[in-house]
C-alpha cells in the first residue's frame, strides 16, 4: 500500500457525490443528443433496423424458427446494452480530462455517469420489446413477464461491462490503441452469444467452448425459451452475474489504486 | 518550516505542505511520430524525469491571503494542482484542513453547449455543493454574474468575459475554507475586477483563508499576508510581501545581467 500523501479534513456529502454522478449522466445524455433530429428515437430505430436485417437473412438461410423472433430481438437489445456501457464508461475519463486535470472530484462519478446513458437507450429498446410483443398478439401478461426478464438480463450485463469499463477507463487514458481493440472485441463478441445462431450449430465449432463459456452467453440463453415455455433458466443469470461482480470487483480495486495518478497519464 | 509547524496549533493552520517534491517521467520520443518510433526504437522505453518541486515546505493559516510568485515554469502550477489533490506528491505529505475549492482555471467542467442554468448546476456540484443549496443560491449568482439575460442561453454564445464572471460567482458561493486562486484577478474588465477584489476582501473578513498565483505585485503587496518565492522549483523565500516582491526583482536582475 502507498503512503498517504495528501490528507483533507473534509468529507463530500453521499449526497453530492449522488447527485454528481447524475449530473454527469444527465449532460452526457443532454450533450449526445443535442444536435441531433431524431434524439432519442435512434434507441428505436437501431435495434429495429438491425432486427430486420439480421433476422430476414437468417430466415432466409432457415436456421432462425419464426418463434425465436423475440429472443432475437431481445439478444441484440442486451447485446447492446453491453456494448454502449463499455464504451461510454472506457472513455468517460478521457472525455473529461478538461475537469480532471484541474479539480479533485470522486473520479468514479464521471465513469458512473457515462455509462448510465446506455441505460436510457436500454430502456427505450424495452419499450419497442413489449409494444412489438402486443402488437403481434401475445397476451399483455406473457409480453411484461418476457420483457421484466430481459430487462433484469439487461442489467446484469451492464454490470458486467461496467466492470470492465471502469478498469479500462484508466488504461484508454494512456492507451488509445485500446479504442481500436474494444470495438474488435465488441464485434467478435457479437458472434460469440447465441443470439443470430442456435447454440446446436455450432456444436462441432472449435469456437464452441468459447461460446459456452461466455458469460454473456449465460445472461441470453436465461431467457431463451422464456416466451414459448415461460421457463426462465435463474441459475445461469446467477451464474453471470457471479462472474460480473467479481469482474467488477477487480474493475473498482485496479481503478481505486491508480486513480489518484491519472492526471500524469494523459 | 519545522519551526512553523510546531509553533501553530492545527486549528490554526489552514493547509501545511511538508518537504513535498514532484517530479514527472517525460517521454524521450514524442510516439505520436511512427517515423521516430521506427527510427530509434528504444527511445520507447526513455523517460526523462523532470522535478518540478523540490522539497517545497510550508504553512498556510487560517484566514490568511498566501501569495505564491515566482517566474514562469518555477513550479506554481504544479504547485497549486498539487494542493487541487490533482496531482500527488512523490515525497512528502500535504495536509488540508477543511473544504478547499479549486480555482485553477475559471469554469472547471463548463460545457459550451450547456446552457447558463445547466452550467451553473455541473460545475457547483464539481466544487461539492448540494444541488438544493445551489438551487437556493441560484438568483444570487446570477445577479452576481450579471447575467439575469442569459440564463437560458447556451454558454458558447456568451463573451469570455461573461463566463468568467459566472465561474467567478460560483466559486466564491462555494462556502470553502480555503480558496486556491490561479491568476483570476487578472481576468474580466476594470470594474468586474474590482467587484471580484471586493468579493474576495468579503472572503478575507469571514476569516477564509486565501491562496492566490499571480503575477500581479500590486495585489500581492497591497493584500497578502505573506508570500513565497518559488525559484527554480525550490522555496526560495518565505516572508513579508514587500520583502518577498523586492527578493524576487532582485533575482529576477540577477538572472538577467
Amino acid at each position: 500500500m502507498r503512503k498517504i500523501r495528501v490528507i483533507v479534513h473534509y468529507n463530500r456529502s453521499l449526497r453530492n457525490y449522488l447527485e454528481l454522478i447524475w449530473e454527469f449522466f444527465i449532460n452526457d445524455f443532454k450533450i449526445r443528443y443535442k444536435k441531433s433530429l431524431l434524439g432519442v428515437l435512434w434507441a428505436v430505430i437501431r435495434p429495429l433496423l438491425q432486427f430486420y436485417v439480421l433476422y430476414n437473412i437468417w430466415t432466409y438461410f432457415g436456421h432462425a424458427k419464426p418463434g425465436h423472433a423475440y429472443y432475437i430481438l431481445a439478444g441484440i437489445m442486451v447485446y447492446n446494452i453491453f456494448s454502449e456501457t463499455l464504451v461510454y464508461s472506457m472513455s468517460a475519463l478521457l472525455n473529461k480530462s478538461h475537469i480532471i486535470l484541474k479539480i479533485y472530484f470522486p473520479r468514479e462519478a464521471v465513469v458512473f455517469g457515462a455509462s448510465l446513458v446506455a441505460q436510457i437507450n436500454f430502456f427505450f429498446n424495452m419499450l419497442v420489446l413489449l409494444g412489438l410483443l402486443v402488437l403481434s398478439g401475445n397476451s399483455v401478461m406473457n409480453a411484461v413477464s418476457f420483457v421484466v426478464h430481459v430487462f433484469a438480463a439487461g442489467e446484469v450485463a451492464y454490470f458486467g461491462a461496467l466492470g470492465l469499463g471502469v478498469w479500462l477507463s484508466i488504461w484508454y487514458v494512456r492507451f488509445r490503441d485500446l479504442n481500436h481493440l474494444v470495438q474488435l472485441f465488441l464485434y467478435l463478441l457479437f458472434w460469440l452469444i447465441p443470439v443470430m445462431y442456435p447454440l446446436d450449430l455450432i456444436k462441432n465449432s472449435q469456437l464452441f467452448p468459447v461460446v459456452v463459456h461466455n458469460p454473456l452467453t449465460w445472461v441470453v440463453l436465461f431467457f431463451k425459451d422464456g416466451l414459448t415455455s415461460g421457463h426462465y433458466h435463474w441459475v445461469l443469470l446467477a451464474r453471470a452475474l457471479l462472474v460480473f461482480v467479481v469482474i467488477f470487483m477487480l474493475g473498482m480495486l485496479s481503478f481505486k489504486r491508480r486513480i489518484a495518478y491519472v492526471a500524469e497519464y494523459y | 518550516m519545522s519551526r512553523n509547524t510546531t509553533r501553530y496549533a492545527s486549528e490554526e493552520v489552514a493547509v501545511r505542505v511538508q518537504d513535498v517534491t514532484k517530479c514527472f517521467n517525460i517521454p524521450a520520443l514524442r510516439y505520436d511520430k511512427l517515423s521516430e518510433l521506427l527510427s530509434r526504437p528504444w527511445l520507447y522505453f526513455t523517460r526523462n524525469r523532470f522535478c518540478a518541486l523540490q522539497n517545497v515546505s510550508f504553512t498556510v493559516n487560517k484566514g490568511e491571503v498566501f501569495a505564491i510568485i515566482g517566474p514562469n515554469g518555477a513550479g506554481k502550477s504544479t504547485l497549486l494542482r498539487l494542493l487541487a489533490k490533482v496531482f500527488i506528491p512523490d515525497k512528502g505529505v500535504i495536509e488540508i484542513f477543511g473544504k478547499l475549492v479549486p480555482f485553477l482555471e475559471l469554469g472547471v467542467g463548463f460545457h459550451p453547449d450547456l446552457t447558463v442554468r445547466e452550467n451553473v448546476f455541473l460545475n457547483g456540484l464539481i466544487l461539492g455543493m448540494t444541488r438544493d443549496f445551489l438551487r437556493d443560491k441560484f438568483d444570487y449568482i446570477i445577479e452576481f454574474a450579471e447575467l439575469e439575460e442569459f440564463v437560458d442561453v447556451p454558454l458558447k454564445n456568451l463573451s469570455s468575459g461573461m463566463k468568467v464572471r459566472l465561474a467567478f460567482s460560483i466559486a466564491f458561493l462555494s462556502e470553502a475554507d480555503v480558496y486556491l486562486l490561479d491568476e483570476v484577478l487578472a481576468v474580466g474588465d476594470i470594474r468586474f475586477q474590482e467587484k471580484s477584489l471586493n468579493a474576495l476582501n468579503r472572503l478575507r473578513a469571514r476569516g477564509k483563508t486565501i491562496i492566490v498565483v499571480t503575477h500581479n505585485m500590486d495585489y500581492v503587496r497591497d493584500n497578502a499576508d505573506r508570500a513565497l518565492l518559488l525559484w527554480k522549483h525550490k522555496v526560495h523565500t518565505i516572508g513579508k510581501p514587500n520583502e518577498v516582491v523586492r527578493e524576487y526583482y532582485k533575482l529576477t536582475q540577477q538572472s538577467v545581467s
